[in-house]
């Protein structure tokens, strides 16, 4: 039964990959959807995991003991007609040769999922992930289902999509927008739904959802003079990890955990200044913040200006976090969050060590950036800045005195028509309040492509890191990563990439291919179509900490062979 | 599968697929200067919605291109309308990447992923879709690689009917 299913799974990739992509296709006849559209994008990904092991009793590792391989599938379809939308997201997972055997008994058992997970087949799931309605009119937009809403900088609530860190969590319910004149008001309630099968990482131990209720609201008024003002609140009620397997709707009638009240203020053009900022109150009702103690005081205060004197670009952050991020407590062992406040450093370099202090929850800090394009869209080199005082300790911090964390950092960009070069270089220094040192980390990354005549396009893109702890009770080893790929773009339809990684940090979970902290890889991607990208990888590549756009996560290693196919129907 | 979803529409909305004229979902944002723009703005215009973040590299390196499209083909009714899609926390660099690269077209923030999902679930980045004068979409364009910028401006040129459709711009 399970391989029929696979069969089925593989024979609708393999008739989507034979498929002419075409963009969307209209939908004639005389229903209500007639004169719409139908679209459908499909990531697929086969990967063949290399993973040695040993069997209890024997002392000699057994190569390819651990090997097994996992099948992904994530199908979107959306038919959409003027301001109607309805689309649906199915994700699909499969694991093979996840069992070993020896002498007929059961050595080694990799569960794709948890009990509480309904599935016909014991190693494959397949699960209706995100489902939603949407209709917009020209006063009213109205979302039902599945759906992502962001207040503000997203400091109260910020259930958004970042499938770049594999992340996709949707609040399942209803949200509403009213726009009236220079008025927007927007209404959101249901409960989080988090994406169970990961598209890019591991999937181990499927487990049923807990859900999380949020509801809020937001006022907005534009065009006040120059000012937006807006103003938001929002309720949580969280699930405990005893509530895991209750329905959904459970959770309305338990007591709030959190309500965040918040006003935002955006002024464009005062005297040449663009100015942003936000507060907001938190209110925690609940001691399981605070390991069982008195909830305490927490709010935020964020405030962003840009300015362009002559050639120049200008821009200042500052925020002031007091526990803003205990509000992700019931959701970080899921590896999600509901709310993240602007990190201000949203460089590549963050470490396991440094994330921490970005998501303090005592932490003050400014951000200053000067770009000056030499030549406009072409030329553009850029200094930065960063200070914080983190006064959180403890956890994953390795510190017991507050430290001061300077981060200055300075790129160019030179942008030319066949050929480009980005290069960012930086230093981060944690300096610690109780003279036990800093932690230093060093940085660079560099992205070159030069024309190579009728080979077509060559990239370069290496990224350095070094890094040089303080003293701390866990001492940890300094260590540097290093991360290499060289590309040849060999036509538009067709790339090689050579891949190298370095990495002796000994905060991270995986060994190299090479040699224990070298790991090397090739992958071939081709584009038949301007909308359909399939690659073939094999090699190895280390884990570690990714970030996209303040957010970060860690991801796991990878040893062994993956196709993937991402395309657009 | 075309079979498959033939079966689905005509049985939930009595409609079924064809391969013409398709139709690009209604959408409203606001620019970087807290204005309001909807895509039926800009109707009657060839437009190339570019879906971008300011960490994203490779779209660093299609922007120069995307100016010189709008500089070249604006006044024959050509437009790139570029969405940003950077969550709220990272949205303030956006306004100052766009002066810094000296970019003049509309730049729209979809801070709550809530547009590019219509158009790209999977928020692949980059991303563009270009439509035709009738707001029909003319062809998905799926990441960027260097080169890529000749089929896109193929694809622009075919659009204005300013040049002869090329097999491949059917796509």
């Amino acid at each position: 039964m399970m391989r029929s299913a696979y069969a089925a799974s593989l024979a609708g990739a393999l008739l989507l990959c034979s498929t002419p992509a075409l963009a969307a296709v209209e939908l004639e006849g005389h229903g209500p959807l007639a004169g719409g559209t139908l679209s459908i994008s499909d990531r697929f990904a086969l990967r063949y995991y290399q993973i040695d092991g040993s069997i209890p009793g024997f002392e000699e590792s057994h190569p390819g003991l651990n090997n097994y391989v996992e099948q992904v599938n994530r199908l979107n379809v959306l038919v959409n007609k003027g301001g109607f939308a309805a689309g649906a997201q199915i994700d699909q997972v499969g694991l093979f040769a996840n069992r070993y055997y020896l002498d007929d008994e059961l050595q080694r058992s990799l569960e794709l999922y948890e009990p509480g997970i309904s599935s016909p087949w014991p190693d494959a799931y397949a699960g209706l992930e995100k489902l939603y309605l949407r209709n917009k009119g020209e006063h009213l937009e109205v979302n039902l289902g599945d759906g992502y809403v962001s207040f503000g900088r997203g400091i109260a609530l910020n259930m958004v999509r970042n499938t770049n860190i594999d992340l996709d969590t949707s609040l399942r319910g209803v949200r509403a927008v009213v726009r009236s004149g220079d008025w927007d008001f927007t209404g959101v309630s249901g409960v989080t739904n988090p994406q169970q099968v990961q598209l890019d990482n591991k999937n181990v131990g499927i487990r049923p959802d807990n859900y999380h209720m949020v509801s809020g609201l937001r006022a907005e008024r534009f065009g006040l003079g120059q000012f937006n003002l807006g103003a938001h609140a929002v309720v949580y009620s969280f699930a405990r990890t005893a509530d895991a397997g209750t329905p959904a709707f459970t959770r309305y009638s338990q007591p709030v955990d959190v309500i965040v009240g918040g006003a935002t203020v955006e002024g464009f053009g005062l005297a040449g200044v663009d100015l942003i900022a936000e507060f907001d109150w938190f209110e925690y009702r609940s001691p399981d913040f605070f390991g069982g103690e008195d909830p305490e005081a927490a709010y935020a205060a964020y405030v962003s200006a840009s300015a362009y004197p002559g050639k120049a670009v200008l821009l200042v952050e500052a925020k002031h976090y007091v526990n803003t991020e205990l509000i992700n407590t019931f959701t970080g062992t899921d590896n999600y969050e509901v709310a993240v406040a602007p990190t201000l450093e949203y460089e590549r370099v963050i470490t396991e060590d440094s994330s921490a202090a970005v998501n303090s929850n005592d932490i003050t800090g400014v951000r200053v950036r000067v770009d000056y394009p030499i030549k406009p869209g072409v030329l553009i080199p850029y200094l930065s800045v960063a200070g914080f005082h983190d006064r959180e300790l403890g956890g994953l911090h390795f510190n017991q005195a507050p430290e001061t964390i300077v981060h200055p950092v300075a790129g160019v960009q030179w942008l030319g028509h066949t050929a480009h070069i980005i290069a960012n270089a930086g230093g981060r220094a944690d300096i610690r309040g109780d003279d036990t040192g800093a932690d230093v980390n060093a940085h660079f990354d560099l992205d070159v492509q030069l024309p190579a005549g009728k080979l077509g396009t060559l990239e370069l893109s290496s990224a350095f890191m070094h890094f040089v702890w303080g003293e701390n009770p866990a001492q940890q080893t300094d260590f540097t990563d290093v991360v290499n790929a060289l590309a040849l773009h060999a036509t538009d339809k067709w790339t090689v990439i050579l891949w190298q990684d370095f990495s002796n940090n000994p905060l991270i979970d995986s060994t190299g291919n090479i040699a224990e902290n070298v790991y090397g890889a090739a992958e071939l991607q081709f584009k038949p179509s301007s909308a359909l990208t399939t690659s073939l990888f094999y090699g190895a590549y280390k884990a570690g900490i990714r970030c996209a756009g303040g957010q970060c996560r860690s991801l796991p290693g990878f040893e062994g062979l993956r196709f993937g196919l991402n395309g657009n129907f | 599968m075309r079979a498959l979803f033939l079966s689905l529409m005509l049985a939930l909305f009595g409609a079924f697929p064809a391969y013409a004229g398709d139709q690009a979902p209604a959408f409203t944002l606001r620019d970087i200067n807290g204005k309001q723009v909807s895509l039926s703005d800009f109707s009657d215009q060839v437009v190339l919605i570019s879906f971008w973040a300011t960490w994203c590299t490779p779209c660093q390196a299609e922007m120069p291109h995307l100016q010189r499209f709008y500089e070249t083909y604006g006044e024959q009714g050509f437009t790139v309308l570029s969405v940003n899609t950077d969550d709220a926390r990272s949205s303030s660099q956006v306004k100052p990447l766009v002066k810094s690269k000296g970019l003049t077209f509309p730049v729209l923030l979809d801070r709550e992923t809530a547009v590019v999902a219509l158009y790209n679930p999977a928020k692949t980045l980059p991303f563009a879709v270009l439509l035709g004068k009738d707001g029909s979409i003319a062809q998905v364009f799926q990441g960027y690689t260097p080169g890529e910028e000749v089929h896109v401006e193929e694809a622009i040129k075919v659009a204005l009917g300013l040049a002869e459709a090329a097999p491949e711009a059917h796509e």
